[in-house]
């Protein structure tokens, strides 16, 4: 009785557990359909190759990032993903190449009036937007029209509209823009992607939406936006470069980094990025796969606050510039994947001159402290953000023991990044020093500075106020001779490092994984990726 | 019964007026300034005053909190201040994928859950029931986070068999409903073996068995459908629960779900879309635990509903 009793109970659960394998059988034989599918478009077999050569070169990108576009509206975004978006769907007068230097796009040529307040440009005749429209003088200034006007309220007003006075047309193909006076990166700012320009039928059709049904004249054009998941583009194949070599580009969004890392092994992702610093090693043996470390913009920093004590004081500033160890940071926190900061602005950044990183000394500290009469035992409070820069915290707390080690006692504060920068922003704010990372969006020495140390920059989290620096900053500004300019920018750089309104640690890399079957992924410095060239085999 | 639900249902009003102006004053009072984390971080001055009067965040809280009352009451959950969708339709792309992970996590959960509490309780002290609770007991003590790793490293990473994210096909659920499902069933197991220990002993149980019904009717029919009160109820408060609380593993599975939703929005300061999505879930909260209710009352006649 008993037996059969539990030959029953056997009976029951064993077709419990089939019907679940039956189940999970199926669904994986979907799974290696969808892979089968994808492996013949990765390598056509030799009849759909003899069918359509061209169909089974143009492959399908998938791309897995850490968060989702904003807006696909160049000049009403301000995020690093919505501008990787826009960089695909939409062109610029100017653009940068492959090593950062101004080239012409919808642009064909361009000139500077002999009191540099003029820049007419000459477009190529021969561009379309994605909706058939002409791209035009016309376009060019409506584009511009609209982010100049402030009652539209865009996101990137003062980018233009801090120098740009009125925009002309001055024939079909001809353009040009009057400047309020004579600004040093203004092709620079014409090169940025917040310059897309946009068909002016589409920005009467949708208004205010535009955004999320952009139109641009760019080689790939929006075909599906399911939010919080994935962006489709899709190949527009009257691009006037000539075709793009993808059939469709996907943006999926992956927030974890593990979760991208693993997609990228498992073939479900051909390009990931950021690539976490620990996961690098492991990837490197993969042989599948290649990870561009590549210069970036950003840099890590520590900003002392220079209207409190003990830092009020340059030869504070100066002795905990000694205290800190950047080379151990960047070997044993980096994994060697950043370098030491030799300025405060990166090694790739228009303008940079190196002005040397103050050495790893911890005596001279001390003797610099003891000489400006600070206390052993002085207590200062270090805040910093987790995870919102790449490892952050990690440094934070190394530099923490540095500096216990010359005497400081430190209060360490972690802070939600939601309340963070405006927590350092607050004039009264009682920390004495933060982490913070600021990636130059231009790539100019200009937006490296003047908006993180000018006395009235909107992130100089230092409060750090230098009459000098501000008028070197404003003559670099407006100067339009490039050795004049950069002249300009080494006395800067000099000056910001011997005041030290902050610790120099890093120059940070840009990591990006890619799968080997896939060419010319790359970034520029100002962490924008470029897959308008990329191709899939 | 019909009176019952009717009054339970007016009842939900007061809870969500409670649930909407708690949230408003909870999501207002954290520190950060939505306009300068859409602006974004190298944004002026200037630029962020302009999106401040963009998202009419320059306006007196009252006045904020007035409007919002309006829209509701017309049935607007207002539109997010990020991506500027109306709320509604951001809760709607990411609801089905939410929705079914929950279901089939509690399918897991019930099939795993009950097996193994009535394999339990029908030996208990047995090498089968410790082995079986000393499992649940793993279950329950383990983050479902790392399960969830540990099945992609398994079923996607070496058997290449499973995808290892995403929610748009039904094999991407798989995973992570299982990992859910395997976590929330420990509970369940050790709570039918408790209570169908319970009923076994009673007399009525006896009787049966002395009446010669087989033991499988005994234990399914007679003792299980008088263990199911405290299962339902865990049940419900399981669905409830990841409705919105499954963020961990939307995230390590790269689903589009409410809960990734809610964690991004509040990371923004998205004041209406957190508003939305909270009381979205209170309200589906709400709906579950009158369901629950109700089902007392189909399973146990000596529940009434008046």
């Amino acid at each position: 009785m008993k037996t059969a009793r539990t030959l029953k109970m056997v009976k029951t659960v064993a077709t419990v557990i089939f019907t679940l394998m039956v189940a999970v059988a199926c669904t994986s034989q979907n799974g290696s359909s969808d892979d089968s599918a994808s492996s013949a478009s990765n390598a056509p077999s030799a009849s759909t190759k003899a069918a359509s050569s061209e169909q089974a070169e143009r492959g399908d990108l998938v791309v897995a990032m850490g968060a989702e576009p904003v807006k696909l509206d160049p000049q009403d975004a301000s995020d690093g993903v919505s501008n990787n978006a826009n960089e695909l769907l939409y062109d610029k007068l100017v653009t940068l190449d492959r090593e950062g230097k101004i080239v012409p796009q919808l642009a064909e040529s361009w000139t500077f009036s002999e009191d540099r307040k003029k820049i007419t440009f000459k477009l190529r005749d021969n561009a379309k937007f994605q909706d058939g429209t002409p791209v035009n003088a016309e376009a060019v200034k409506v584009t511009f029209d609209r982010v100049l006007n402030k009652e539209n309220k865009l996101n990137r007003y003062s980018l233009f509209g801090a120098f740009i006075d009125k925009v002309n047309v001055d024939g079909e193909y001809q353009v040009s823009f009057d400047l309020k006076f004579p600004f040093g990166p203004a092709l620079m700012t014409f090169a940025h992607t917040n310059a897309g320009i946009h068909s002016p039928k589409n920005l009467q059709e949708k208004g205010s939406d535009v955004g999320k049904s952009p139109v641009g004249s760019g080689p790939f054009k929006l075909k599906e936006w399911v939010p919080g998941d994935k962006v489709v583009f899709e190949a527009f194949d009257d691009y006037w470069g000539g075709k793009p070599k993808l059939k469709t580009i996907t943006f999926k969004t992956v927030p974890e980094s593990s979760a991208r890392t693993i997609m990228l092994e498992t073939g479900e992702a051909d390009v990931a990025l950021p690539i976490s610093i620990t996961d690098i090693d492991r990837l490197r043996e993969n042989q599948d796969l290649t990870v561009n470390i590549e210069p970036s913009s950003r840099n890590l920093y520590f900003a002392l606050n220079t209207t409190r004590p003990p830092f009020n004081d340059p030869k504070v500033r100066q002795a905990v510039n000694y205290a800190v160890d950047k080379e151990t940071i960047v070997r044993k926190i980096m994994g060697n994947n950043a370098i030491v900061a030799e300025a405060a602005i990166g090694h790739d950044t228009w303008g940079f001159t190196p002005v040397g990183a103050y050495p790893y000394d911890p005596e001279k500290a001390k003797q610099l402290l003891a000489e400006a009469g600070v206390k052993e035992g002085t207590t200062i409070k270090l805040w910093t953000a987790d995870g919102r820069y790449l490892m952050d915290r990690q440094i934070a707390e190394f530099v923490q023991a540095n500096l216990q080690a010359v005497g400081f006692k430190v209060e360490f504060q972690k802070r939600d990044f939601g309340s963070y920068t405006d927590g350092l922003r607050e004039k009264d704010a009682d920390f004495n020093l933060s982490v913070n990372a600021w990636g130059n969006s231009t790539n100019d020495a200009d937006w490296g500075l003047r908006p993180v140390l000018g006395t009235d920059g909107s992130s100089n989290y230092s409060k750090f106020s230098s009459p000098k620096l501000d008028e070197l900053l404003e003559q670099g500004m407006k100067e339009v001779d490039e050795a004049k300019r950069k002249q300009i920018y080494a006395e800067a750089l000099q000056l910001v490092k011997d005041d030290a309104p902050w610790i120099f640690v890093l120059d940070y890399s840009q990591t990006t994984g890619v799968r080997k079957n896939v060419e010319n992924v790359y970034s520029w410095a100002n962490e924008r990726l470029i897959l308008r060239e990329a191709s899939k085999k | 019964m019909t009176t019952y639900a009717i009054k339970r249902v007016l009842q939900m009003i007061p809870t969500l007026i409670g649930v909407s102006v708690l949230v408003f004053i909870m999501i207002h009072s954290i520190p950060g300034d939505p306009a300068r984390l859409i602006a974004g971080y190298d944004a002026t001055e200037q630029d962020v005053q302009l999106m401040r009067e963009r998202l009419g965040l320059d306006q007196p809280l009252i006045y904020q909190y007035t409007h919002y009352v309006g829209n509701l009451l017309k049935g607007d959950l207002g539109d997010s201040l990020r991506s500027e969708r109306p709320v509604l339709h951001e809760i709607m792309i990411r609801f089905p994928t939410t929705i079914k992970l929950t279901l089939m996590a509690i399918g897991f959960m019930v099939v795993i859950g009950l097996l193994a509490g009535i394999f339990s309780a029908t030996k208990p002290n047995s090498r089968r029931d410790n082995g079986f609770m000393m499992l649940s007991l793993f279950g329950i003590s383990m983050p479902v986070f790392w399960l969830g790793l540990m099945l992609i490293l398994l079923f996607s990473y070496y058997f290449k068999l499973l995808p290892s994210g995403g929610s748009d096909h039904f094999s991407q659920f798989i995973l992570p409903s299982f990992a859910v499902g395997l976590s929330s069933s420990a509970i369940l197991a050790r709570l039918t073996r408790s209570s169908l220990l319970e009923v076994i002993h009673q007399d009525f149980i006896r009787t049966a068995r002395a009446k010669g019904v087989k033991e499988r009717v005994v234990i399914l029919k007679h003792a299980l459908k008088n263990a199911l009160i405290p299962i339902i109820t865990i049940v419900g408060l399981e669905f409830g629960h990841l409705l919105g609380g499954a963020v961990l593993t939307e995230t390590v599975f790269s689903m589009n779900g409410l809960g990734r939703f809610i964690i991004q929005s509040i990371e923004y300061r998205d004041y209406p879309a957190v508003q939305g999505t909270v009381l979205f879930c209170a309200a589906i909260f709400v709906v579950v635990n009158l369901i629950v209710d109700l089902c007392y009352s189909l399973v146990d006649p000596r529940v009434k509903y008046e």
